[in-house]
């Protein structure tokens, strides 16, 4: 048990697996189920996760398209109904001469949310498919991945403060639309996608792993 | 667990896939059913073409159809040939609306006197509105320039043919009975330029309305009637105030309208009657203008259209109408015949056409149902009255007070009027003809009189005024009365005129009075001559009144023999019976003013008079000196003179103090005369001469009266008469009982005694007076018993006596031993321990007085004799205060 693992060879050919709970390693062969420190399930990767990983990506590819199509706010102002989609509310910030918010719009509301997609499906694409790349890089990326992913929710809060705020019956009030729900299921399945994924696999399909 | 190494391992079945995969799923099934909505619901992009463009937004601007939102403009671009091309997106399920015939018009803010519209687009901006039409779809449409009229469904589609447009327009409202029915759709001119053409629409919930015989004309908001009856105005609603309108008539008995029927559009509702057309002839237009009414018998039945020059007949044409319903009147002997505004003091007529123009009158022919109709008329100045009057010839003195026009009454009942007025052919009179109507024709026999209907009967006497007024119009317009000696029975007809002879002459007399003595008014004047110390301001022409009623002139002023001075008047013949034995005769120039402190009292006569004078006569009922000589009177200074005359007293004064002349005087307080003279005598006397009303003379003017002035009288017991102060002193009266006797020698004072009062006079013996003025009372037990009348001194002066007068009532308190002290007003004594004030009544400190006690140490003694003396005492004693004798009245 006290014997150190040896770097480079996975724990699981060293026979140890780490407890996600209580992060005390045991041997696999000895406790196969069970954590002996915790008695919570055990296991040497996590169950399933590339399944989820996928399943809740793809919901998230499907809920992004509506996102960017349908409005994500509509602005009622004297009776008349204005809905805005993501892109056209930066069409119209980037005419009234804001882009610097603009651009963190863009980034918050359309690269990050299609980037994180797009990276934790490669990600996974290259566990699935074992294709032979530096693992390194891979976690790197997907740590920034997880790390930006929480700031795609600012475009959620801003919506949200601007319903409670505009307010004031038909003169000006703002209403989310459908592409805020969508957003939302978008932001939510990625960030449990990423959370879901289990990076260790990266150097599982990975030869090249010392 | 695994305590057991050699057991096998359990293997469990693993689940191939994970549940979350029905996330995905689900997600997928959304997203293809969304997919599926956009596919099948994909928005329609069309294009429509606008001359131009306001306030159209990308993205902004909304189109819609009945207030929904049913597409976006997505791109606006500048046509090549002309104008804009805005694309749409219209939503899929508003697609239906994109046909052929389908209207689109941008809809913006737009105020109006009659609506305001697009209001909403002021904060929302501007939107393009849409009204669906049929065909094929269509994708690319050309925008309306404005928005066409909605047309409710059903509606039912009216067309108008009108002359001009006048105030209509596209929307003007169509009502029926104030309610709008519907509205002017189109409006356009018709291919000759002519005429108008409308389109308009009745709502079909008021399509039954419209017949086929319906009249359609405009309506303008206000319209204002002005007749003599006073001024109608007439305001519709508020649209059609301000925008017009138009209404129509709805004949029950007709055929609902067809749609689309064609109708004409008349200008007004007179126009749209179809009336009797006819032309009346002028020679001039008599200001009558277009439009001017034809009346009968005050109702209006028509009204002129067109006034034009003939150059052919030299004269003007009037195009009239005439209502249908009284067409069948315009025959061949109807009249026409102007009414013109005639103002003057005695007759206003036709006040209104000041205002609304002149008017035509017309009147028709008895027997118009067996005559023909013409249409061609001449104008005349004035209608022609046909026989059915009997005509009488009056001749008249002056006519005065006599109109054209003036009612012929008899018993205050109008059977005539005075048909015209001439001068008779030798100019001296005028000759009034009357029309009496047939009706009352028997009325008037050889014996009837005429006579004038003076507006008002002034009858004036000292009992007090008697007005009788005729009715307003005999005030104003005067007319003539006829008044019949004998009964009259309404005869039969047929021989009413033969009561008549041929140009009988009837004379119209000044009054009824005069009609009843009938004498010859036409015989020469009675001339008296008045005298009088100075001329009445009155001239020659100046009035003679008979109870206001003019009954002569003054025809001279002259200097008579005697000295005085002679107004000679002219009485008119038929007042001669006026001047007789009795008559008086007075001035009545001027208007005498009577002020003094209860107010003011002008007295009058008629403003003539004031203005010229005039000399009033009267028969007196009490015979006076007012005859001087065989005609000739005396010229009184006012009536009062004239009927009563004052009768004159005189008072001997040594001074005559504030006395003035015309200072009054009074019997218990009711004036009855006034000083007419002062004079200063040989033996240097003033002797005021009175005049006394005829009335209270007798009265006054006896034995034992006494007179006194009567002045104010402040002092510190009281203030009296202080309306002298402002009035000036008057004269009082104490009328006596004995023999007549107009001298009297007048006092200054009051007298002390009033005559009830008189009692036991007694005499107080004393040093001084004191305090015992002249008026102080005698005080028993503080009741006033009686009061000083005099003080004097005794023969040698060597002390006073004053003179107490004792009130009958109390007369038997005083007896022999009564004791009298003064009644000083308080008294003080001064002791070792002080001081005592004693004050008795507040009026005896004031008026001072004396006291008077009788003892009871002795029994009672006899009563005092008128003059006895007692000793006025001059210390008190207090016991005096506590006397209780016992007096018995009657002793």
């Amino acid at each position: 048990m006290n014997e150190p693992l040896t770097p480079g060879i996975s724990a699981i050919q060293q026979d140890r697996q780490v407890c996600l709970v209580c992060n005390m390693d045991s041997s696999i062969s000895e406790n196969p189920e069970i954590c002996p420190c915790c008695h919570s399930d055990i296991a040497p990767r996590i169950k399933r996760s590339q399944q989820k990983t996928w399943a809740l990506l793809i919901t998230a590819m499907i809920f992004i398209i509506p996102a960017n199509v349908y409005p994500i706010t509509y602005l009622l102002k004297n009776s008349t109904l204005y809905p805005d989609t993501i892109y056209s509310g930066l069409i119209t910030l980037i005419r009234n001469d804001q882009e610097g918010i603009a651009l963190i719009v863009f980034i918050a509301s359309i690269l990050v949310p299609i980037f994180k997609i797009l990276a934790l499906a490669f990600i996974a694409l290259t566990v699935h498919f074992r294709w032979q790349l530096n693992p390194k890089k891979q976690f790197i990326a997907f740590s920034i991945v997880e790390w930006v992913g929480r700031w795609s929710i600012l475009d959620l809060f801003v919506i949200s403060i601007m319903v409670a705020v505009f307010d004031k019956g038909s003169l000006v009030s703002v209403y989310p639309g459908i592409a805020a729900t969508s957003f939302t299921i978008v932001v939510i399945t990625t960030l449990f996608a990423a959370e879901s994924f289990d990076t260790r696999l990266i150097w599982d399909s990975n030869n090249n792993a010392k | 667990m695994q305590n057991n190494p050699s057991s096998e391992p359990i293997i469990s079945k693993s689940y191939a896939i994970s549940p979350i995969w029905f996330l995905p799923f689900i997600a997928a099934i959304l997203g293809l059913w969304i997919l599926f909505q956009n596919i099948t619901h994909s928005n329609k992009e069309i294009k429509i073409h606008f001359n131009h463009v306001e306030s159209i937004i990308v993205d902004k601007t909304k189109v819609r159809y009945k207030g929904v939102i049913i597409g976006t403009v997505k791109k606006v671009e500048l046509d090549e040939v002309d104008g804009v091309n805005v694309f749409a997106e219209i939503e899929s399920h508003a697609a239906f609306l994109l046909k052929e015939s389908s209207q689109f018009w941008l809809v913006s803010p737009k105020a109006t006197l009659t609506s305001i519209s697009g209001l909403d687009t002021l904060f929302s901006g501007s939107y393009i509105s849409l009204l669906p039409g049929e065909g094929e779809p269509e994708t690319e449409f050309t925008a309306m320039a404005e928005q066409p009229i909605n047309v409710p469904d059903n509606a039912l589609l009216l067309n108008f043919k009108s002359d001009n447009a006048a105030a209509n327009n596209v929307g003007t409202p169509i009502f029926f009975k104030k309610i709008q029915v519907g509205e002017i759709a189109a409006l356009r001119l018709d291919s000759s330029g002519q005429f108008v053409n409308m389109q308009a629409f009745i709502e079909s919930k008021y399509s039954s309305l419209v017949k086929q015989n319906s009249q359609f004309w405009n309506i303008s908001g206000l319209n204002a009637n002005i007749s003599r009856a006073g001024i109608d105005f007439k305001l519709d609603n508020l649209t059609s105030l301000i925008a017009g309108g138009i209404t129509f008539s709805s004949p029950e008995n007709s055929a609902p309208a067809a749609k689309g029927q064609q109708y004409e559009l008349f200008d007004n509702i007179e126009a749209s009657q179809q009336g009797l057309s006819i032309t009346i002839k002028m020679n001039n237009t008599n200001n009558l203008t277009n439009g001017a009414g034809i009346l009968f018998k005050g109702h209006g039945i028509g009204r002129i259209n067109t006034i034009r020059y003939d150059n052919s007949s030299q004269s003007f044409i009037a195009q009239a109408t005439i209502n249908p319903a009284f067409s069948e009147l315009v025959t061949e002997n109807s009249q026409f015949w102007l009414e013109k505004t005639s103002l003057s003091f005695s007759n206003i007529k036709n006040l209104g056409n000041i205002i609304t123009g002149d008017y035509v009158g017309f009147s028709h022919s008895e027997n118009y149902q067996q005559e023909k109709q013409k249409k061609t008329f001449t104008l005349r100045n004035h209608q022609i009255i046909d026989d059915q009057y009997l005509t009488i010839t009056l001749i008249a003195d002056d006519a005065n007070g006599l109109t054209e026009g003036a009612t012929v009454s008899y018993k205050g009942l109008t059977i005539g009027n005075i048909n015209s007025l001439a001068l008779t052919d030798d100019n001296k009179q005028i000759q009034a003809k009357l029309n009496i109507n047939s009706q009352y024709q028997y009325l008037v026999n050889a014996d009837s009189k005429f006579y004038a209907l003076s507006g008002i009967d002034f009858k004036a006497s000292l009992q007090g005024v008697e007005v009788n007024s005729k009715p307003l119009q005999n005030v104003i317009q005067g007319g003539i009365a006829l008044f019949n000696k004998t009964q009259v029975n309404n005869p039969q007809v047929s021989n009413k005129k033969q009561k008549l002879k041929a140009n009988q002459l009837f004379y119209l007399y000044p009054s009824k009075e005069m009609a009843i003595l009938g004498k010859n008014i036409f015989s020469k004047p009675l001339t008296v001559a008045l005298l009088s110390r100075d001329l009445p301001s009155v001239s020659v022409g100046s009035p003679v009144y008979y109870h206001k009623l003019k009954v002569g002139e003054v025809s001279q002023l002259q200097l008579h023999e005697s000295g005085q001075m002679e107004t000679s008047l002219d009485i008119n013949a038929q007042f001669r019976h006026l001047v007789t034995d009795k008559t008086v005769f007075w001035d009545v120039s001027g208007f005498q003013v009577n002020a003094g402190i209860s107010g003011v009292e002008i007295n009058a006569d008629s403003l003539l008079a004031i203005a010229a004078g005039g000399i009033a006569l009267e028969i007196s009922t009490a015979m006076t000196n007012n005859k001087i000589n065989e005609q000739q009177y005396r010229l009184f200074d006012n009536y009062k003179q004239a009927t009563l005359p004052p009768k004159q007293l005189t008072l001997t004064y040594d001074q005559a103090f504030d006395l003035k002349v015309g200072n009054k005087v009074k019997l218990k307080g009711l004036e009855i005369g006034k000083i007419s003279e002062l004079t200063l005598t040989d033996n240097n006397t003033v002797e005021a001469t009175l005049d006394i009303d005829n009335l209270y003379f007798d009265k006054i003017a006896k034995q034992g009266s006494r007179f006194w002035i009567v002045r104010s009288d402040i002092s510190l017991a009281g203030a009296k008469n202080l309306a002298t102060l402002v009035s000036g002193v008057f004269i009082n009266v104490s009328p006596g009982t004995g023999e007549v006797k107009t001298a009297f020698n007048g006092e200054h004072n009051e007298p002390l005694l009033a005559p009830d009062k008189a009692g036991l006079p007694i005499i107080l013996i004393a040093n001084n007076v004191g305090s015992a003025n002249v008026g102080s009372p005698i005080y028993h037990r503080q009741i006033k018993i009686g009061e000083i009348i005099e003080n004097r001194f005794n023969a040698q002066a060597s002390g006073v006596e004053i003179v107490l007068n004792i009130y009958p009532e109390f007369s038997h308190l005083i007896r022999k031993n009564s004791v009298f002290w003064p009644a000083s007003g308080f008294s003080i004594d001064v002791g070792l321990t002080g001081a005592a004030l004693k004050a008795t009544s507040l009026a005896s400190i004031v008026k001072g007085g004396i006291n008077m006690s009788t003892p009871d140490t002795t029994s009672l003694k006899a009563a005092s004799e008128p003059y006895d003396k007692f000793t006025l005492r001059t210390s008190t004693d207090k016991d005096w205060a506590q006397w209780k004798l016992k007096i018995p009245k009657n002793n």
